[in-house]
């Protein structure tokens, strides 16, 4: 059963009540009035009613009923074959009739329903789009509105069928607040699609606004006539915030790049004079030690930075990695304290540091947690104007330690705090207070943190009234295992007052630093510069050490490991790869190639001592 | 000639510092911009370096209130940043400056820059042409 207001029951019902009516009918009433034919009328009359009311089963019930009582009178005159014929002929005509108009009502019911079934799914489709649609008669009347064009609109759909879309559809320039003119009205008149300039706002009835983003389209009849134009619009408030953002994102990556630039040239100014300061000093002990000291520490300086920046690649990239173990906090806070003093002193900052006497442990990386609170230090100390308060608080939770960081400096204003742990975010960027530093430092301390499976948060009550930044760390109550040796243990070596060490490197002023540097420790040297020569030169040379770069020309750094420990000289020399990566990628693949250890550029001289040192006592 | 050289990193300025003594300068050394200023009005510098990203005040306003106080042709204000010139935080200060160099300043550029200045200090005469020329390679 299709169309609607028809059932079978009530159908049924009908076509017996409209029989039962028609029995009464064609009982009572003279036939002189109609004549003859009055049943027909009747039945036919009854007949058309069951079918419009009732539909196609009801109509072919009344038409059988219709007969059956034809049939009835008929034969309750005359038997059927002893009837008039004008009789038998009424009833076939009853029968066929009833058929027919039955048939053809149905027909029209069903056109009307599938008429009826195209409209309900184009209202269906159109208040269902997530954009909102108006439709307009050829003068630019409203003609209909879906749910969306009500909500952005503010007008209901009875209030704004037949009005002139002007009334409803009230645009202005974003920037100008000028009323920009109805697409509608350029689509009728030229016949085309048009589309929306750009920043337009659409004005409800209430007086919001929305920014939208829109086009009219003429409505065409099958000749090419236009009927009417659709026009469809949307919200873009959000598409709006994601562009802003994304500017905003691109503003920041400009500004970092310009910062970047700025550090990594600051340390440089600094290394230069002093390398002049070297060469004009001549015999000045004084200023030559002076030098010397600057370069070392700009040195440092710069090495820190690049750290950072790797370390930001690898947060982007996802290839951060820690180095899980039972660590003690109080270390790592120490740790932590004694890196950034310098900055702190030099400020001339009051710190004090709370700590609980015995060990915390937790599970973490310890270079990495230190950097979380050295980070937070070096950052209360620049953001606190000279000679203020920073106190470094540790408090213990039911399953969490809580490091508290605090300063009474410049804080963060309500604007600023939301982003502060984002990347490449520095509250000030003014000449007279860059603070230096790339604007990393907080990022990399939540995501540490949170690779510890910790929170971090800031507090500040606002701008002047300093700011706290609070570490939640996971408790571990196990206690702590025993750390596994950096490298295997070297292997003994015949003891000789001093090593013969084969430097490889392609870097000719790497080579010659580390050469002085090994000759003033009392080493012999030698050197190589790319992987076939470094192979040949320890078959010659013979050395207790080679130290080896890795990305060499000629043969890797891995490849001339690998034959150097395939000839029988080459099972007792100490091999130490040097590279600029310190991923533990690179250092399981170094131990496969055979090395015992594995040093990063730049090479710090104390650690190139100690190791050197380390593997004399050993073969001693 | 007496030079004043301002930074706040305090490894830059000293190296300059020393530098500039080495070439035979008589040098002061401030560690911000106030302190420059007063060091200035006291030290009566021939020329001055200025760091611009500095704490309290920047070289730029240095520069500007330089220029005002003292006779801006007798002195020479080269400004030594790691800035990059083009920024645009920088432009109001352009004028102040005769010469802008990169950290890490050609220090060769520099001491032409000084020979300059000394040779418009010794000889009057030359002042305007020297001049220009230094305020040529500001821009």
């Amino acid at each position: 059963m299709r169309g609607h207001g028809r059932q079978h029951g009530l159908g049924y019902l009908i076509a017996f009540g409209a029989t039962g009516v028609g029995l009464l009918l064609r009982r009572f009433l003279s036939t002189d009035v109609f004549g003859i034919e009055a049943p027909l009328y009747l039945f036919l009359f009854v007949v058309a009613a069951s079918a419009w009311l009732g539909g196609l089963k009801a109509g072919l019930l009344a038409t059988t009923l219709s007969t059956l009582v034809e049939m009835y009178f008929v034969l309750a005159q005359d038997g059927w074959s002893t009837a008039e014929p004008l009789s038998r002929l009424r009833i076939i005509l009853v029968l066929f009739s009833g058929v027919a108009i039955s048939w053809f009502t149905e027909l029209v019911h069903r056109s009307r329903d599938r008429a009826e079934q195209q409209r309900e799914s184009l209202r269906i489709t159109l208040d269902s789009i997530g954009d909102a649609v108006i439709t307009t008669d050829a003068e630019g009347r409203v003609v209909s509105l879906n749910p969306v064009a009500v909500t952005l609109t503010g007008w209901t759909q009875d209030e704004a069928v037949g009005r002139p879309l002007d009334e409803i559809f009230h645009v202005i320039n974003e920037r100008t607040r000028q009323p920009i003119e109805n697409p509608v009205k350029k689509a009728l008149a030229e016949g085309r699609i048009v589309g929306l300039a750009n920043h337009t706002v659409l004005i409800a009835k209430d007086g919001t606004e929305h920014p939208i983003d829109d086009s009219a389209a003429p409505i065409r009849d099958a000749a090419g006539g236009i009927r009417g134009v659709v026009l469809i619009f949307r919200d873009i408030t959000e598409r709006k915030r994601l562009y802003q953002q994304l500017q905003e994102a691109d503003r920041r990556k400009d500004e970092f790049l310009a910062t970047l630039a700025h550090e990594l040239r600051n340390p440089l100014a600094p290394i230069r004079n002093a390398l002049q300061i070297l060469r004009w000093a001549g015999d000045d002990k004084k200023a030559v030690e002076q030098a010397l000291t600057v370069m070392e520490r700009q040195l440092q300086q710069m090495v820190r930075l690049i750290d950072d920046l790797m370390d930001v690649g690898r947060i982007i990239r996802n290839k951060l990695r820690l180095r899980l173990e039972q660590v003690d906090l109080v270390t790592v806070l120490r740790n932590a304290v004694d890196i950034s003093r310098p900055l702190i002193e030099a400020a001339g900052h009051e710190l004090t540091v709370t700590l609980p006497a015995g060990p915390i442990y937790v599970e973490g990386d310890a270079t990495r947690l230190t950097q979380i609170f050295s980070n937070l230090l070096n950052n209360a100390a620049k953001y606190t104007e000279p000679g203020g308060h920073i106190w470094l608080t540790v408090e213990l939770e039911d399953k969490h330690v809580v490091i508290r960081v605090k300063d009474n400096g410049l804080g963060i204003s309500a604007e600023h705090l939301p982003h502060i742990f984002e990347m490449f975010s520095q509250v000030e960027r003014s000449l007279e207070h860059s603070q230096g530093g790339l604007g990393i430092g907080l990022t990399l301390a939540k995501h540490l943190t949170e690779m510890h499976g910790g929170t971090i948060e800031a507090h500040s009550e606002g701008q002047g009234k300093g700011s706290e930044f609070i570490v939640r760390l996971p408790k571990t109550s196990s206690l702590p295992a025993l750390q596994p040796p950096f490298a295997a243990p070297a292997e003994s070596r015949a003891a000789t007052g001093r090593s013969k060490v084969l430097i490889v490197d392609d870097d000719e002023d790497t080579v010659t630093s580390m050469s002085m540097m090994l000759r003033i420790l009392g080493h012999d040297t030698y050197s190589a510069r790319d992987g076939l020569e470094a192979v040949e030169a320890a078959n010659s040379y013979r050395p207790d050490i080679v130290l080896l770069d890795i990305g060499l020309p000629k043969l890797s750094g891995y490849e001339v490991a690998r034959r150097i420990r395939q000839q029988p000289w080459g099972k007792e020399m100490t091999l130490v790869a040097l590279t600029g990566w310190g991923q533990e990628e690179d250092k399981r693949r170094a131990r496969e190639a055979g090395f015992d250890y594995h040093l990063i550029k730049p090479v710090e001289p104390t650690a190139l001592e100690k190791l050197l040192q380390d593997l004399h006592s050993s073969s001693a | 000639m007496r030079v004043l050289v301002a930074d706040d990193n305090k490894d830059t300025a000293d190296t300059l510092g020393m530098l500039l003594r080495l070439w035979g300068h008589e040098v002061r050394v401030a560690y911000d911009g106030p302190s420059a200023l007063l060091l200035a009005c006291r030290f009566k510098p021939h020329a001055v370096l200025l760091d611009i990203q500095m704490p309290k005040m920047n070289g730029g306003d240095v520069a500007l209130n330089l220029k005002r106080q003292f006779n801006s042709e007798k002195i020479l204000i080269i400004a030594i940043s790691a800035s990059d010139p083009d920024d645009p935080r920088l432009t109001r200060y352009k004028s102040a400056f005769d010469a802008f160099l990169c950290k890490p300043c050609e220090l060769e550029r520099l001491q032409e820059l000084l020979a300059d200045c000394r040779s418009r200090t010794v000889s009057y005469q030359s002042v305007a042409p020297a001049r220009n020329t230094v305020a040529g390679t500001a821009s």
